[in-house]
């Protein structure tokens, strides 16, 4: 079993090396974050989605769910990702912001790694995640500042790998 | 100083009185100026923030009051009234895109603002 802090840092680093994404970050990779549910030194979840800055995306584990399912998977990582596009408005952006829908077709679709493979595809932590099977959802949510989205992820763990 | 004078004065006095946010908003809309806000109200947010608005760290969401009509200079040809889309600096230096305008009926107006400069989150 895969540490839940090792996969989330591996989809981060994937999706920091999709160029197009950092420029719909505000051209700022640490935009891109994981919520570890770290007592103490992290907010609560739902406190950090509402602190969120525009634009930023933030992913965090929901479940690991165990089972055997196809001979060679034992655990499915499930998780989730908000996201918070950038201004679309602004006449000072360098790069014009996409939707909030259209900054996860990015993410689904972008070539990670300087490869033409996306992160649906590629099989990330040296092939111990393997590439996606139950393919990927987004729904949007209201709050009083504004629209977002939260899309969830499931990663099935190639084998039972422990320490990576 | 009469009982009506006092009360037309109200919106003036409270503007001044608990108005302790300044900032500034960039219009969208190509061809208009700054328009210069010194003494909007804070409104605490619905998702509560960690730090005060003028705190050096700012906070994520910013809920201002704030009514044209007290403003210290009236608006001139070149400004607009705020409109979503607009972006914002703080007075500490903290950056914002406007995502919602509420005016009400008495010519006050409610903005909603989040975050664009990194911050904690």
């Amino acid at each position: 079993m895969l540490q839940p802090s090792v996969v989330t840092a591996a989809v981060v680093s994937a999706w920091q090396s999709i160029p197009a994404l950092i420029a719909q970050m505000n051209g700022n990779p640490a935009n891109i974050s994981a919520h570890d549910y770290s007592w103490g030194s992290e907010n609560s979840l739902s406190k950090a989605i509402g602190q969120m800055p525009a634009p930023s995306i933030l992913l965090a584990y929901l479940k690991i769910q165990g089972g055997d399912y196809d001979g060679e998977s034992v655990w499915k990582h499930h998780l989730q990702v908000a996201i918070k596009s950038g201004n679309a408005a602004d006449p000072n952006s360098s790069t014009p912001f996409m939707s909030t829908f259209d900054v996860w077709w990015l993410m689904m679709n972008g070539g990670v790694f300087g490869t033409p493979q996306s992160i649906r595809t590629y099989a990330l932590l040296g092939g111990n995640l393997a590439p996606m099977i139950d393919l990927p959802s987004l729904i949007a949510h209201q709050d009083d500042m504004g629209d977002f989205c939260v899309g969830t992820l499931i990663w099935p763990e190639y084998g039972d790998v422990g320490a990576y | 100083m009469s009982f009506s004078t006092t009360v037309s004065a109200l919106d003036t006095i409270c503007q001044s009185l608990f108005g302790e946010i300044s900032i500034t908003i960039h219009p969208s809309a190509a061809g208009y100026s700054d328009l210069a806000i010194p003494n909007a109200i804070s409104r605490d947010p619905t998702l509560e923030d960690d730090y005060n608005p003028l705190s050096p760290q700012g906070v994520s969401n910013l809920i201002l009051f704030f009514n044209p009509a007290t403003l210290p200079t009236p608006l001139s040809p070149t400004q607009l009234l705020p409109a979503h889309g607009d972006t914002a600096t703080a007075s500490n230096g903290v950056k914002y895109s406007l995502s919602r305008v509420k005016p009400d009926n008495e010519g006050g107006y409610v903005l909603y603002l989040r975050r664009t400069s990194p911050g904690a989150i």
